[in-house]
């Protein structure tokens, strides 16, 4: 544990604070064969997916990153993700997705939800930070939202009662709502994070909510130097809106987290340069931050005007999860350069630049 | 109770769609300016009798042929309704079909229902609407903001169905119906219809619940044929968080499900200022509409003439918009903003010094 923490102890010492001019980190020694090139597993996904994922490659490639990618194809219209797919996955511990569409109102289950399921990815991360340069409403704002992926509103078991009446359960157990408790405050401690706040609606859910704020008390008090406090999902909110400042580290269950992060994210810049990702026990699937159901519409793919910001971000968290820290430290600064400089922008950030014109300035701008 | 269903099913489906006319007030014989209508006020704790007179007085000065008829929250439970409220209250409000509430605290203890939820089961309010819009002259982050969001207010996440399965296991239902569905989609459209709205977006996340959100997006499908001069999009909820934080102009007129309308009119209301801002008005069956005060009672600033009184004035204003008073409402309306955006008259929740005595006197001379 005390090596997988390095890594994280890393993040903390560098991320967001990083000025521009690349200073040398505290110095990592790794172990003899740690170079070796890693094989991620990768899948390019639907829609504007093939198009980040590209980029990617495109700037791993460029600063040489020992890592190599065994691609996979998946479409959001199988109805199972492939058995070799989950294979490869459990064989590297490591993936990089592109979003998988989720038909409307079929009878297909997404293949996001089932990919976390088969793996354990219990909890789902999406850091949502204001980036230096980009213009937003909200300044300060810093948060971390950590929320539970297999269960609550989410466990896919509905029915129809009789026609016209369908009933969708929320299942919250203790055992999942404890391990979500545990890795967000095990996340604050490693990461030098002052508070949790769990987000809820226990007024209303009294039992359902009532246990899941249950198992993140006990869990608190396990934690004394990290500040705990609980508050309404509407409150959050509205609070998300006017005070960002005030939120650090978040833990949500399934539903209330989905919409917390795409609030945080929109007020932080917009789900084009959210990183995040679903961590479980054993395995690691990152992904576009918030809503990575989300695949763009054709004219974006036609143009291919897609941003691969959040995806090169998510894979510096990538790479810092392999114990590779100074190439994720020269690709966030990189990305980071070319925002700030502010030519090369995607039409979400209120620039026209295509993707393949950020990645070349992003490549460009690596050292 | 699945016999209670089966019947009221099978009504639904011998009587086809449920006519609309039965439950808008659209031809009530209360147009006319020079008849008195009879409304019923509740004052409510803390605060409310201060804003409750300002309201009254507001309209005194506007000459609004409204009668009021208060009623005030007993100190004891009254049997017949198991909470607070007396039977009285309930008969005056269906007989007059239109009040205005302050806000109530519900005393802490078991035995009783909460006053809100019994006002929502006895009166059967089924939809609850909430318009947004910027304040000119108090300046928030978001300046464009205009749009109403209507929410489902009788089933769906908030049933109150739970129960424990094993120890460590909860289970909460939620509960989608054709017939719920069908009567706040109609209540939308009607609204959009009436006051000019050009667009109604249905809220959802039919692509993970895809059963319930679907039912629920089917019945606004099918209300949307009727009126096809309403442009209809559906939206998902995490686009739609993302959306409103970054563009909240996107958006018109929001219909959804109780949790996510709960949610978003929240984040609707933290966009323009908060609670203390926001109107809000509840329609029940037959046409009963309950304008409210969505804010808390405050009873740490009650008795000192210090209070808000804008968030009753707004919902006031959108209970006479009901009761088709058009004119006295932009009246009253326009008076409000004009003295909010002049600045010199505001209290101290909006940064100025004045009382609530002294905003009121403002607001009537403005008339």
């Amino acid at each position: 544990m005390a090596r997988r923490s390095m890594p994280i102890l890393r993040q903390l010492c560098n991320f967001p604070s990083s000025n521009l001019t690349p200073t040398r980190s505290v110095t990592y020694m790794p172990r003899p064969g740690d170079g070796a090139p890693r094989a991620v597993t990768l899948i390019p996904g639907d829609g504007i997916g093939p198009l980040v994922t590209g980029a990617v490659e495109q700037v791993m490639q460029a600063m040489h990153a020992p890592v190599y990618f065994e691609r996979y194809d998946v479409h959001g219209d199988m109805d199972r993700v492939p058995e070799d797919v989950i294979q490869s996955i459990k064989k590297n511990k490591v993936c990089l997705k592109g979003g998988l569409a989720t038909p409307m109102g079929g009878g297909v289950s997404s293949l996001n939800v089932q990919l976390r399921r088969e793996l354990d990815l219990y909890a789902s991360l999406v850091n949502c930070f204001n980036l230096p340069g980009l213009p937003t409403r909200h300044q300060d704002v810093d948060i971390v939202v950590i929320r539970e992926n297999t269960e609550g509103e989410y466990s896919g078991l509905e029915h129809e009662v009789v026609p016209g009446v369908v009933e969708s359960l929320k299942l919250i157990t203790k055992f999942c709502s404890e391990r979500i408790a545990k890795y967000a405050f095990e996340y604050a401690y490693l990461n030098n994070r002052k508070k949790v706040t769990a987000v809820h609606k226990a007024n209303i859910m009294k039992l359902a909510d009532g246990l899941f704020l249950e198992s993140c008390r006990e869990v608190a008090t396990k934690y004394p130097g990290i500040k705990y406090n609980e508050i309404i999902v509407d409150n959050c909110c509205m609070q998300l809106v006017s005070k960002p400042e005030q939120f650090d580290v978040m833990v949500t269950p399934n539903l209330y987290g989905n919409l917390v992060a795409n609030t945080a994210a929109g007020i932080a810049g917009g789900t084009g340069v959210m990183p995040g990702g679903n961590v479980g026990a054993d395995h690691a699937v990152f992904e576009q931050g918030a809503s990575a159901g989300n695949v763009g519409n054709e004219k974006l793919l036609e143009q291919k005007k897609a941003n691969p910001v959040a995806l090169l971000l998510s894979s510096a968290m990538m790479l810092r999860h392999l114990q590779f820290p100074s190439f994720a430290d020269r690709l966030e600064t990189a990305v980071e350069r070319v925002i700030l400089d502010g030519k090369y922008r995607t039409k979400d950030l209120g620039g026209s630049s295509t993707t393949q014109e950020v990645v070349d300035a992003v490549i460009a701008a690596l050292d | 109770m699945a016999t209670q269903l089966l019947r009221r099913v099978t009504q639904i489906l011998s009587h086809g769609n449920p006519n609309p006319s039965s439950h808008i007030s659209v031809a009530r014989p209360f147009s006319s300016a020079t008849e008195t209508i009879r409304a019923t006020l509740f004052p409510g704790d803390g605060i409310g009798p201060e804003i409750a007179e300002s309201v009254k007085q507001v309209f005194k000065t506007a000459d609004v042929p409204i009668e009021w008829e208060e009623h005030y929250v007993g100190d004891q439970v009254d049997p017949r309704t198991q909470s607070f409220l007396t039977w009285e209250s309930l008969e005056s409000v269906r007989r007059n079909r239109v009040g205005l509430k302050g806000p109530m605290a519900t005393p802490i203890g078991k035995g009783h229902r909460s006053l809100n939820l019994t006002l929502r089961k006895e009166l059967n309010l089924y939809a609850n609407v909430r318009p947004c819009y910027s304040l000119p002259g108090y300046k928030t982050r978001y300046d464009d903001v205009n749009l109403i969001t209507i929410r489902e207010n009788t089933e769906g996440e908030y049933s109150g169905l739970e129960h424990q399965v094993v120890r460590g296991v909860v289970e909460s239902l939620k509960i989608i119906t054709r017939q719920a569905s069908l009567r706040v989609a109609e209540y939308a459209f009607h609204y959009a219809k009436t006051h000019g709205r050009e667009r109604v977006s249905a809220i959802h996340k039919a692509n993970i619940m895809q059963k319930t959100d679907g039912l629920f997006l089917k019945c606004c499908r099918e209300v949307a044929e009727k009126y096809p001069e309403i442009t209809y999009e559906e939206v998902v909820i995490d686009n739609c968080c993302m959306m409103l934080v970054k563009n909240p102009a996107l958006f018109d007129v929001l219909v959804m499900p109780n949790l996510y309308g709960d949610i978003i009119s929240d984040l609707c209301a933290g966009l323009i200022g908060g609670l203390g801002l926001t109107p809000s008005c509840n329609i029940g069956e037959g046409g009963i509409a309950l304008a409210e005060a969505v804010h808390g009672s405050a009873p740490d600033i009650a008795g000192k003439n210090m209070a808000n009184p804008t968030a009753l004035l707004l919902s006031s204003v959108s209970m006479l918009r009901h009761l088709n008073l058009h004119d006295k409402a932009d009246r009253i309306q326009d008076a409000i903003l004009n003295t909010i955006a002049e600045g010199k008259y505001r209290t101290a929740d909006l940064g100025g010094t004045s009382t609530t005595t002294d905003f009121t006197k403002a607001i009537c001379d403005h008339l």
